[in-house]
């Protein structure tokens, strides 16, 4: 099918999209009921119309239709089926397209499960998702478009158009650019961004024989789940900010829209989540540094949003269960849903310049635009509705969860801010540099954030600790004392065997104390939820934690997320702290000394792989404590395009320590040698296990529950049962 | 009488460098060749700076062959004596502040090492204030007082006796 077909798919999408944002707009002001499920059969026409689209890319990719501009930039003859699928997200054009189409689905399917319960916030919620839909249809439809083809112009130009030549329409295109580009500054940026939609007169279709290929960076199975889920991620949030400016919009502010976006609010922060951390494991096990987090600016405008929206997360408790909290929690939403823009846009913009921009295009300017918007409305509908957004009731005691979740609040908003003034002062130095002589553009590294994050980020381990403990409304010191007791002596006995192990630093010790506290903090509450039921109900132990899940998920789930984090704490403080590396030339036969480990150099060999690299890998064999425990193939690709690629060789072992192996260079005449840097990260595979306990806590916190309808109405039993459960 | 024996050439090996300092700090006087310097000397320094030409990439692990060169360039700085601080300098004046990880706290960086803190306490600040229309009777109250209300203090059985109550009742 030809790549016209898909660009009419676009084409229909936007033009529902914004007949879908008029229509929900207009029915608020008149009371037309049938405007308004107009407005939502708009909505739902746009997910099989973008699910067409993305499959005829897809169909275009499989067949290697090089002809098409997209095509031809990321997938090449030599490429398996499967990296072929996933190229529909490894540029920019498909990215935005993939970004669309979930969105279209996340949209429709949290419009069609709350269509009856909230249906008076329905006009606005479509309004707003669909008026965010537009815009990145719109990017795709006119800037970014995958289903852009190449025509060669009788003057031998090749360029990618829309549509082939249209004749009178073609010329009209072309002026109309002409026109666009000399318009001043910005104007002319996002009039003329408009590539001319057909191909001059006389042009003809090109077809190269073969395409460009995936950057390789991109070839890992990491980096080929790590966008979609952050997209998801992305994308999710968008949900829950559009009830929440329908609620503003309507004026009504009761909970109800926060509990009917609890469920999706959870499985988009899910997928920010697993996002992160598979970005995380795609950089460890790819870019070849040894390290998993770089604190690169493009990394951090995917974590901003997360720690926003995971500061979302438990305040809206506040809200659900004490009516406190409307006004913050609607900044918060607020922020999230910015900081989702401005992280695609940091993204895709090129904005930041960083290794990940691989693409980078004149979208800049509209997304600047966009969130200009997104301010402006968010803010003044907040302002308009900030008297009625007054809290129902008063804080009973400071010594409650409802404080401690304020200080979680802070911690949050703290990290975000400082992370933010970090990612975003080379930008800006580099403008003040304009203006002032004196100031040259700065890089902020992860020295910068490491000092300035770990107290907050310690902070934030306390908090998750004592949390648990306190009660809603008004605790005890006594209890808490009495609570805290026996965690806080193992964690001294622990951390006493760490000293002894050698581990002496201050900050350190702190950071594993903490750690130890939350886990064993979540561990007995547990027990003691289980113990409970099993005195009361004379369970066995193991139902009685089966049960303890079954009852209050979210809270047991919640506290298992905790105790994800906890692992993955371990895993960063140990892998950071504790890490050895060394690099060094031997020669075939040398061994190279770390740790405890000695890597032996047995040779190199050169050989070409069936999709073109050349690869270099080395021999090596890794002793521990003098035996063989592994032998490893460090290797380096090189694609005939793009740069080379250093692949490790890791060893784990039981612990969950790495041993990871690269080949930094050879001796090119004879490979008689060759360099070596070796790193050892101990517990670092414990931030995958601890990602995956993290992922299993929010799946029983989220799962749906379709027999729980009744936990929508509030009732104001629901303060926690603990007193009873524990003792 | 095994430990005074291996001390002996100990001492005397301190004597005789004592008696011929020169030979003790000879390094610091005459360079020595450039293999003496490992790899791990220029990576120490080459990881507290970015390649100037490659956006965000730490200079030691970066692949490209202008970095190699960088990397050279430091070892043999290194090998001429010269110190951490005179190289990382060489490389600012050269090709500007961005060449550091992590940026120093003079000029206009120094306000990027103290916003955050101020934002925190800002924070910190804004958060009483909200606490205070929050919660004006807690703060007003003596906090001994709210102890006495604690279900801990009552029988067990009775807030048991309380729950399956009220679970009836709804």
């Amino acid at each position: 099918m030809s790549p016209q077909l898909g660009v009419i798919l676009l084409l229909l999408a936007f033009l529902s999209a914004i007949y879908a944002l008029i229509a929900s707009l207009i029915s608020t002001r008149k009371d037309n009921p049938a405007l308004v499920e107009s407005a939502r059969n708009a909505t739902l026409a746009i997910w099989p119309l973008l699910t067409f689209a993305s499959l005829l890319l897809i169909g275009l990719l499989i067949r290697g239709v090089f002809g098409v501009e997209y095509v031809w930039n990321v997938t090449d003859l030599a490429m398996p089926t499967y990296l072929k699928i996933t190229a529909l997200w490894g540029g920019q054009a498909g990215s935005l397209l993939f970004w669309s189409w979930l969105m279209s689905t996340f949209a429709a399917g949290a419009m069609l499960r709350n269509w009856r319960r909230e249906r008076n916030l329905m006009p606005h919620f479509i309004a707003a998702s669909m008026g965010t839909l537009a815009f990145f249809i719109l990017l795709v439809l006119f800037w970014e478009n995958p289903f852009a083809s190449f025509y060669q112009s009788p003057s031998g130009e090749v360029q990618a158009y829309l549509f082939g030549p249209l004749g009178a329409l073609s010329d009209l295109t072309a002026s109309y650019i002409r026109f666009a580009e000399r318009l001043p500054g910005l104007l002319g940026v996002i009039v003329g961004g408009v590539k001319p939609l057909a191909a001059p007169r006389g042009a003809f279709p090109v077809n190269p024989p073969n395409g460009n290929g995936l950057n390789p960076l991109l070839r890992h199975p990491g980096m080929i789940i790590h966008p979609p889920l952050l997209y998801l991620g992305f994308v999710g949030f968008v949900i829950p900010y559009s009830f929440g400016m329908a609620a503003l919009a309507t004026g009504q502010l009761s909970d109800s829209w926060i509990r009917s976006t609890r469920r999706w609010t959870l499985v988009a922060w899910l997928f920010l989540s697993l996002g992160l951390i598979m970005g995380g494991w795609w950089a460890y096990d790819v870019l070849g540094w040894g390290g998993y987090w770089g604190w690169d600016p493009v990394e951090n405008a995917a974590f901003m949003p997360w720690l926003t929206g995971t500061a979302f997360l438990h305040s809206v408790m506040i809200q659900e269960k004490r009516g406190m909290l409307k006004r913050w929690n609607m900044v918060l939403i607020i922020l999230t849903y910015l900081q989702v823009v401005l992280g695609t846009f940091a993204t895709r913009s090129g904005f930041v310049s960083s290794v990940h921009s691989f693409a980078q295009s004149a979208i800049g300017p509209l997304f600047f635009l966009f969130l200009v918007g997104a301010i402006v409305i968010s803010v003044s509908l907040l302002v308009r509705r900030w008297e009625d957004l007054a809290a129902e009731h008063q804080l009973d005691s400071l010594l409650s969860r409802e404080t401690i979740f304020l200080l979680q609040n802070l911690v949050f908003v703290s990290l975000n801010v400082a992370i933010f003034i970090g990612t975003y002062w080379p930008v800006f130095t580099e403008l003040l540099a304009e203006f002032t002589p004196s100031v040259e553009r700065s890089s902020v590294g992860p020295g910068y954030y490491e000092r300035v994050t770990a107290p907050l980020f310690a902070l934030m381990l306390l908090l998750m600790g004592v949390a648990p403990l306190i009660a809603w409304k008004r605790a005890s010191l006594r209890r808490l004392g009495r609570a805290l007791l026996w965690p806080t002596v193992l964690t001294l006995v622990l951390l006493g065997g760490l000293f002894g192990l050698g581990v002496h630093r201050p900050g350190v010790l702190v950071g594993y104390g903490l750690a130890i506290l939350v886990a064993l903090v979540t561990l007995l509450e547990y027990h003691r939820g289980a113990m409970a039921r099993v005195r009361s109900h004379g369970e066995n132990y193991l139902a009685a934690l089966r049960t303890l899940f079954g009852r209050n998920r979210r809270r047991y789930g919640g506290y298992m997320i905790h105790l994800g984090v906890v692992i993955m704490a371990i895993g960063v403080i140990a892998s950071n702290v504790s890490q050895l590396e060394t690099q060094q030339a031997v020669a075939a036969g040398q061994t190279i000394t770390l740790g405890k480990y000695v890597l032996e150099y047995e040779g190199l060999e050169r050989f070409v792989a069936t999709d073109g690299r050349s690869v270099m890998r080395a021999q090596t064999v890794v002793y521990h404590n003098g035996r063989e425990v592994a032998r490893l193939r460090p290797r380096i690709d090189n694609y005939p395009s793009g740069q080379p690629m250093s692949i490790p060789g890791t060893y784990t072992n039981l612990l969950g320590d790495d041993f990871y192996v690269l080949l930094v260079s050879w001796e090119p005449v004879g490979l008689s040698s060759a360099t070596f840097k070796v790193y050892y990260n101990p517990l670092v595979n414990w931030i995958w296990g601890g990602g995956f306990i993290f992922m299993l806590g929010t799946l029983v916190a989220a799962w749906p529950d379709f027999g729980e309808e009744r936990s929508a109405a509030p009732y104001p039993g629901r303060s926690r049962p603990v007193p009873a459960a524990g003792r | 009488m095994r430990k005074t024996g291996q001390l002996i050439p100990f001492l005397l090996l301190l004597a005789f460098l004592f008696a011929f300092p020169s030979v003790a700090f000879a390094q610091d006087e005459t360079p020595p060749p450039d293999e003496t310097v490992t790899d791990d000397e220029v990576n120490a320094i080459a990881e507290q700076l970015y390649c100037p030409v490659c956006e965000n990439v730490p200079l030691d692990v970066c692949e490209t062959q202008a970095c190699a060169d960088w990397r050279e360039e430091i070892r043999t700085m290194l090998a001429e004596g010269r110190s951490e601080d005179e190289i990382k300098t060489y490389f600012v004046e050269r090709y500007g502040r961005r060449v550091l990880s992590t940026p120093e706290t003079t000029g206009v960086d120094f306000f990027l090492w103290v916003l955050p803190p101020v934002g925190v306490l800002i924070g910190v600040v804004v958060l009483v204030l909200a606490l205070r229309r929050m919660a004006p009777a807690a703060l007003a109250a003596p906090p001994e007082a709210e102890i006495t209300l604690e279900f801990d203090d009552l029988d067990p059985e009775y807030v048991a006796r309380i729950e399956r109550d009220l679970k009836e009742f709804t």
